[in-house]
């Protein structure tokens, strides 16, 4: 069953987002913090972390228009890794050390205690987190505009704003409270659940 | 792991197109949306695979921040609370709770009738202490008994219930094993307080509200407040569904479902608290179902042809007799007694 939430979110946004970008919010988007901190363990520059992430992204999303991967997870890890692949081939600038550490990597993935990384409480908790490192001005729009419901013009009346302030700090807002949601490291992801190994046969 | 190299550049080509999605999604959440904003919108997203992906990910952090909103129960619209209010271990800030959070202690409201009810009839709860220090509360059949706790909530088990009580400084989490339990809970924003049943939990702040378990399946009624019902699966998502005071949840399998139930219904729902049995037009079934909950004596229903019988009345659930003499002398049911029940026939 497809979740409430997203169902709220398609109708919300039904003109904009389709089957595919549903699929991809429900099946990759959970699975970003395991990503980035697979991503920051093996690559040596966490510089490209992000665009390393928004890449892959976009090969998982580009492939599944085609067709969908029976299991999304280990799809989206084994493209993290022939991504690294291709961008070691065709750049100078990675050492050669840095192969060796990613080709080999496996990454343990918990598919049995989904709570530990997305319980209530626990996203409850990382989004307070998040809310309260905002800020002043960015959390009191965040609070009207996300817990009480407030429209912009009413943010921007009860906080003495203009309206283009409060939009602003919402754009600031709706991106770290994504990354709360989404991108939360995980240090402790080795040595419980299952094992889903993530490379493949090399290929040199 | 070889050399690492700090992230020096952070405006790198990523962080531009969530920043030029974040502003597209403010502005679109702005309200003042014409038609070219949408095709300019949809024009931008359908330029790179990039951009799509980007937006999408802040629309459904965006979606999933809903769950903000618990931290705004009990709190008066347009009070913005101070930082560090809520007590989550993840903050790990070791700063006081500020006062105007915690102020005075929720005020639970009680119902003279039911305190009266539950005088009459409530025999002591059979507790016990396990190994973890973790209390277990249970009624027998046709007993009720309250349960005060030592944060001041009140849970009210219902005919045979079971609860677990898990206290901790940072949470409040009861376990409801069987049965149904009505709960007053005392506000404490720093502690949210989860009812446990099965693989669904309801959260809450403070709140009253009432929790019925059907082997996986529950109902829900919420009184005051607002409470939260999760259902937590083996895959990476659980949904979470805000429940309001005046409106009645009831999972079926991993869906659920929120209603609005008119007063009658709800006096049903809440009527055991006092003692009694109402029922609206139901069935015969259903009120034998009912009947049967609060009684070691079953009642068995021997002919189908009357089980859909439509019946309403008060009745105290631990009186079957008065409801048997009811269905003797108004309708066509025949009542057969014997040592281990009584059947219904139609007459």
């Amino acid at each position: 069953m497809v979740s409430l939430f997203f169902a709220t979110a398609l109708q919300y946004l039904e003109r904009v987002l389709n089957d595919l970008d549903q699929w991809f919010a429900t099946e990759i988007l959970p699975h970003e913090g395991l990503l980035v901190g697979y991503l920051t363990r093996v690559w040596p520059n966490s510089c490209d972390v992000l665009d390393l992430r928004q890449d892959i992204y976009v090969r998982v999303y580009e492939s599944a228009r085609r067709s969908r991967p029976t299991s999304p997870k280990a799809f989206l890890f084994t493209t993290a890794r022939n991504l690294m692949t291709d961008r070691v081939r065709h750049s100078r600038v990675v050492s050669i050390d840095s192969t060796t550490d990613f080709e080999d990597s496996n990454v343990f993935i918990d598919e049995l205690s989904p709570e530990r990384h997305f319980g209530a409480r626990q996203e409850l908790g990382r989004l307070a987190t998040a809310l309260d490192a905002l800020s002043d001005k960015c959390r009191n729009v965040l609070w009207l505009r996300r817990v009480e419901g407030l429209s912009q013009r009413e943010t921007a009346q009860r906080l003495g704003l203009d309206e283009g302030a409060v939009e602003s700090h919402l754009a600031r807002g709706v991106r770290v409270l994504a990354q709360a949601v989404f991108g939360a490291s995980d240090s402790c992801e080795r040595g419980r659940g299952e094992t889903v190994s993530v490379h493949e046969s090399k290929q040199r | 792991m070889g050399k690492r190299y700090p992230c020096m550049n952070p405006s790198n080509d990523s962080a531009e197109v969530e920043a030029a999605a974040a502003a597209w999604f403010a502005r679109r959440e702005g309200g003042a949306w014409t038609p070219p904003d949408q095709a300019a919108l949809e024009a931008w997203l359908n330029a790179a695979t990039a951009h799509r992906i980007a937006y999408l990910r802040l629309v459904a952090g965006w979606e999933r921040s809903e769950r903000l909103k618990a931290l705004g129960a009990g709190i008066p619209a347009g009070t913005i609370p101070p930082r560090d209010a809520w007590g989550f271990p993840p903050g790990d800030s070791p700063s006081e709770r500020p006062v105007g959070s915690t102020k005075p202690l929720w005020l639970t409201r009680r119902f003279a009738a039911m305190a009266a009810g539950l005088a009459a009839v409530t025999v002591a709860v059979a507790v016990w202490t396990s190994m973890t220090h973790s209390p277990v509360y249970s009624t027998q059949v046709g007993v009720l008994a309250t349960v005060p706790l030592s944060d001041g909530s009140t849970i009210t088990l219902n005919t045979d219930s079971r609860i677990h009580v898990n206290f901790t400084s940072t949470g409040r989490e009861v376990t409801l094993d069987r049965g149904e339990a009505f709960f007053e809970v005392s506000k404490d924003p720093g502690r949210p307080f989860v009812v446990q049943i099965g693989n669904k939990r309801v959260t809450a702040i403070g709140t009253q509200f009432t929790v019925r378990r059907d082997q996986g399946d529950i109902r829900i009624l919420v009184t005051e407040g607002l409470v939260q019902v999760v259902r937590e699966t083996l895959l990476a998502h659980s949904s979470a569904t805000p429940v309001a005071a005046g409106s009645e949840a009831h999972t079926h399998g991993d869906a659920v479902f929120v209603d609005q139930p008119k007063p009658p219904q709800v006096d049903e729902l809440l009527s055991w608290r006092s003692g009694y049995l109402v029922f609206h037009d139901a069935t015969l079934a259903e009120a034998i179902a009912e009947f049967n909950r609060y009684n070691t004596r079953k009642i068995v229903i021997a002919d189908p042809t009357i089980a859909t019988l439509r019946i309403g009345g008060r009745f105290r659930f631990t009186d079957s007799e008065a409801f048997l003499w009811l269905l003797k002398s108004g309708f066509p049911v025949n009542v057969a007694e014997d040592s281990t029940g009584v059947r219904l026939t139609r007459r």
